[in-house]
């Protein structure tokens, strides 16, 4: 019991909470571009080898487009080559700050990893099964919330390493014709999305 | 020998004519009615849109599966629908062929697969359309429901 009266006052030691705290710039960047061109499959696979060669990845790819994740500092050259595909329907480019979350997880983990340090080192104090039981059950739940929040620390930061790029591609508009040919083969002729969208289209509504 | 010849002629009828297209649903598609269109065996829609007709026609002039193709294939560039690509598939248990293209439609793209294969003097006809992404994902679907279509 002793002993969960000292874990106590030491969650609430006000030397358990004098953290360092540095700002640092960190920020995120997005963007989301669609383009329009006249071969998606092609767009998406010559994306795909862009961001490898500037040392990026793709974590998504479709026939109709690729959500790929580009260094930052790379970023630029690479929305570049993007907007050079095709025509560039919508393009929004988005910057995150995430220095105030990076900072707050950075205090969280060197104040849990001090109290932490602080348990241990008054282990030796324990007196019998109950504080020993305390001091197991408060340091356990303590290493989860650093793991915790040094994971959450590793995505911000490699979201500030990379930016994120999310590419959709559709098909350029192109007038549609009609050969005289067709007419000599009926059956052709019934070959048409229209047709087939119009087959199941409820009474009354026009595509 | 009246009789022999009827059989004779009875079984040429049978080969020439598609007497009975027993066509499902794509998995996850639900059935339509197939309202009185000539020629409309199977209607169905799957809950993205994605929507799969089967049908027949009768083709003039009489020509191989390859010309059939190359024809469709021309007329689907020449109305202006970039083609995917096109190959041998399975269609009502027999070998027919695939070709698949995208066109752009309102605000979006949609995907367009067609199959064929001779059945007789006619031609089976399977149509699958939709969204580009719900199109790409319903596709597998599409064309193994074209595969298990039973002529009898």
């Amino acid at each position: 019991m002793r002993f969960i009266l000292l874990l106590a006052n030491l969650a609430a030691s006000p030397t358990a909470l004098a953290v360092e705290q540095t700002v640092v710039q960190v920020r995120g960047s997005s963007a989301a571009v669609t383009v329009l061109v006249d071969d998606q499959e092609n767009a998406v696979d010559l994306l795909v080898k862009e961001a490898e060669a500037r040392g990026g990845y793709f974590r998504e790819r479709s026939s109709t487009g690729v959500i790929a994740r580009i260094p930052a500092d790379r970023l630029d050259g690479y929305l570049e080559v993007v907007q050079g595909l095709g025509k560039v329907a919508e393009r929004k480019v988005q910057n995150t700050d995430l220095a105030t979350t990076r900072t707050r997880l950075a205090s969280e983990v060197a104040t849990r990893e001090d109290m932490l340090k602080r348990y241990l080192a008054n282990m030796g104090e324990a007196k019998d099964r109950d504080d020993l039981q305390a001091i197991q059950a408060a340091t356990g739940e303590l290493i989860a919330q650093i793991e915790q929040a040094k994971g959450s620390l590793r995505v911000v930061d490699h979201d500030a390493r990379f930016a994120e790029v999310d590419v959709s591609f559709k098909l350029r508009e192109r007038r549609m014709i009609r050969l005289p040919y067709e007419t000599r083969f009926a059956w052709l002729s019934t070959v048409d999305l229209n047709q087939l969208l119009g087959d199941f289209a409820a009474p009354g509504e026009n595509r | 020998m009246l009789r022999a010849l009827m059989l004779v002629l009875m079984s040429q009828l049978a080969i020439a004519c598609v007497s009975t297209i027993d066509a499902k649903a794509p998995e996850d598609f639900a059935t339509l009615d197939s309202g009185n269109a000539k020629g409309v065996v199977l209607k169905a829609v799957n809950p993205q849109g994605v929507v799969y007709r089967v049908r027949t026609e009768k083709p003039e002039p009489k020509a191989e599966l390859a010309f059939w193709m190359e024809a469709l294939e021309n007329k689907l560039k020449a109305d202006g629908y970039t083609v995917l690509g096109s190959k041998e598939a399975q269609v009502a248990g027999r070998t027919g062929a695939m070709i698949e293209a995208v066109a752009p439609l309102a605000d979006a793209d949609y995907g367009f697969v067609v199959l064929i294969a001779p059945a007789g003097d006619e031609i089976v006809i399977v149509e699958g359309a939709g969204e580009r992404k719900a199109w790409d994902k319903a596709k597998p679907q599409m064309i193994a429901a074209a595969a298990a279509i039973h002529l009898q």
